[in-house]
């Protein structure tokens, strides 16, 4: 199926309002859904026939700044079966007072198991919290780091555990 | 007098023989069997994405060699593919088909590396070495086509960077002719062996759904019965000219989904690489091997997902880029990744030595895994 | 217990036999060096191949041992990562003496390329003393052999018995 085809369809399974559809140059096509739809949506495309999206190619997140601050999380699903693949991305705000009461999403590793591990490295890269998930801490990082390190005003520590972080130069 | 038993917590630490890198699993064991496996991964993690946003894009080409050492060619063609898809760089016919060359040369000399050490974490040392003998051959080749053994940044933007030295087509028939009976020797050494088809015939299963839904990529998912290649089903390069198989797992060899089928697809995957080499050296055309421009790479703003074969599966580079010198945000998606998340499921109830056996047949390598 | 460490005189008759005493001493342990697999990352592949067929420092009496307790070599070939770190001073501590480190490849030596990343040690020696470091990306099998033959006219230089000069 056209990527076309596939929102309008999903237009009418989930319901049409707060979806965006992003067609533009040098992007895939790709769908805007707000957090509350990301559910639906997900059961949506694994459940149904036509679509059977079995695969979650990847999961990422991403950290735009700019006019206005926000966090997205992008997935990018494929259907061995039937050949085809849908991209769509939920945006979430962060505001600069308390962000991680808002950077919350639903997890899909029910539905993708595969997504088990992959949003556990975008809570450690970005701290968007998954709500749901089984075994939710670090992936990457030690358990014991402070900060997430894939935002664009993350700062390095000092030292970690007594190990500074300086780059030597090299003597004159 | 009842005899009691307690659980044991065993760490199977970051630093253990087996080659497959810095890896860690908590285990939880009754004696030998495993109730529960917990990985630990991130001791190789060294920040490749924060970097990307750091450096300009031919810069970062060296590292994508670092992301998977053993297949170094693949990683970069998957990253020059998806910088030239996304500026528009056309790349010249020779050197299409060098790049073609280099990567299956890539993918036989890292599928060895796996069955090598897939032979000696199950306790066969001397196929090892079989195996890094036939690898001299070939880190001799590269060596003379770009000067490293190992991390090339053999790649540019628009072409490769070296052209074929004279003779170095004949060079490689001879490699294949002196390749192709050395892994039946192979075969006949390890392959058939009777204690091998013991310990892994019908070890760590995986069915078509659970590689499907846990994203296994590449051998692992093919072994499993599932017939994908992103080589035939979504070309890439020139394969779409080329003619080759893809092996499947069958019943032919033990269950299928287990150990020694995937063991079995990688030995066919050499077989067809060799192939693909010979038709490569066939059909080289002659012409320029670097598109250059002299202009400093500035990408238009954009994003896109570009996947590729590596001999792990399917290499993925997502890349937003703003319209600037260096990309915004890089995501790697790798094989080895979700060949690891699957471990856990897999290795309860299993013991400790098919625990050993379950991760070398994934072939997971560290630095894929934690980037 | 009698402490002669160092204490032996370096001149006249007793100076020649312990000076004599400290040459064979050396020439054992330099024949035998036996190291600990400590492979992190791509220079990981390139021990191994050093230790192949072509290049074969078992010739030097290399070996490669997988426990602490038995190696009096470590060679940390690969990136550090701060994850990692704790486990290599564990290792290192956990070794007998006489005890060699060697630091293969930039990424030991210094940071390598990944001088830029968050989550890298810059330098293997922030953690343990290094006796070599030899540099490459990845070195190649004859510059770690080349670094294994330097860290053995190291240790032929050591005094046991016969005070220091």
């Amino acid at each position: 199926m056209e990527a076309h085809d596939i929102y309008k369809k999903i237009q009418r399974i989930v319901g049409d309002g707060d979806l965006a559809w992003v067609e533009e140059e040098r992007r895939e096509p790709y769908l805007m859904v707000p957090r509350e739809k990301l559910r639906p949506l997900a059961i949506a495309l694994k459940r149904d026939q036509d679509f059977d999206f079995d695969t979650l190619m990847s999961l990422s997140g991403v950290h735009q700044t700019g006019d206005s601050e926000r966090m997205e999380v992008v997935y990018h699903l494929f259907s061995i079966r039937k050949r085809h693949r849908f991209t769509f991305k939920v945006e979430l705000d962060r505001p600069p007072l308390l962000p991680h009461f808002y950077l919350r999403l639903d997890t899909v590793s029910e539905i993708w198991p595969a997504a088990g591990w992959m949003e556990r490295e975008i809570y450690d890269m970005f701290g968007i919290h998954f709500v749901g998930h089984q075994d939710f801490r670090r992936l990457l990082l030690p358990p014991d780091w402070e900060g997430h390190p894939l935002l664009k005003d993350y700062r390095e520590p000092e030292a970690y555990r007594g190990i500074s972080t300086t780059r030597e130069q090299a003597s004159p | 007098m009842p005899l009691a038993t307690e659980e044991m917590i065993l760490n199977m630490g970051p630093h253990h023989p087996s080659t497959h890198g810095v890896l860690r699993f908590i285990l939880r064991t009754d004696g030998e069997v495993i109730y529960r496996c917990r990985p630990d991964v991130g001791f190789l993690h060294r920040g490749l994405e924060k970097i990307a946003e750091m450096v300009t894009y031919p810069q970062f080409m060296p590292y994508t060699d670092r992301i998977d050492y053993l297949a170094a060619m693949n990683c970069n063609l998957g990253y020059a593919i998806t910088v030239e898809r996304l500026g528009g760089i056309e790349v010249p016919p020779r050197a299409e088909y060098v790049r073609v060359m280099v990567a299956e040369l890539n993918r036989i000399i890292s599928h060895l590396i796996s069955v090598g050490t897939f032979a000696l974490d199950i306790g066969a040392v001397t196929p090892f070495t079989h195996a890094l003998r036939e690898r001299e051959w070939v880190n001799d080749l590269f060596e003379e086509l770009c000067g490293a053994r190992l991390t090339y940044h053999y790649f540019r933007f628009g072409g490769v960077a070296f052209d074929l030295p004279d003779g170095f087509l004949d060079r490689v028939t001879r490699f294949l002719d002196y390749f192709e009976p050395r892994l039946a020797q192979f075969n006949r050494l390890i392959s058939t062996n009777k204690i091998f088809k013991e310990r892994l015939v019908g070890v760590g299963v995986i069915s078509a759904e659970e590689a499907l839904g846990y994203a296994l990529v590449g051998p692992n998912l093919r072994a499993s019965g599932i017939d994908w290649d992103l080589r035939r089903d979504e070309p890439y390069a020139v394969y779409a000219d080329l003619e080759f198989e893809v092996p499947v797992g069958s019943p032919e060899f033990g269950e299928v989904g287990d150990c020694y089928n995937r063991f079995w697809v990688r030995i066919r995957e050499m077989e067809q690489s060799a192939r693909i080499v010979r038709q490569c050296i066939a059909r080289m055309p002659e012409g320029s091997h670097w598109n250059r421009s002299k202009k400093k790479l500035k990408l238009p703003p954009g994003e896109m997902y570009v996947r590729t074969e590596a001999p792990r599966g399917e290499l993925g580079y997502y890349l937003i880029s703003r319209g600037e010198d260096r990309p915004y945000r890089l995501k790697i998606r790798t094989g080895s990744f979700s060949a690891m998340s699957i471990v856990e499921k897999l290795a309860s109830g299993i013991m400790v030595a098919d625990l050993v056996a379950l991760i070398a047949s994934l072939d997971v390598i560290a630095p894929e895994i934690d980037r | 217990m009698l402490q002669v460490y160092n204490r032996m005189p370096s001149e006249g008759f007793f100076g020649a036999v312990f000076t004599r005493v400290d040459q064979a001493l050396n020439w054992f342990r330099l024949s035998s060096v036996w190291y600990l697999l400590f492979g992190l990352a791509c220079c990981a592949i390139e021990l191994m191949q050093t230790g192949g067929p072509r290049t074969d420092i078992d010739r030097m009496g290399s070996l490669f041992r997988a426990t602490p307790r038995q190696s009096d070599l470590m060679i940390v070939a690969g990136t550090l990562t701060y994850k990692m770190a704790s486990r290599l001073r564990l290792l290192y501590d956990q070794m007998a003496e006489p005890k060699y480190v060697i630091a293969m490849g930039s990424c030991a030596n210094c940071g390598g390329l990944f001088q830029l990343s968050y989550a890298v040690v810059k330098g293997v020696d922030k953690i343990v003393p290094v006796d070599v470091f030899v540099p490459g990306c990845p070195p190649r099998p004859e510059a770690l052999t080349e670094g294994i033959l330097k860290l053995q006219e190291k240790i032929s230089q050591e005094r046991f018995l016969v005070k220091k000069a």
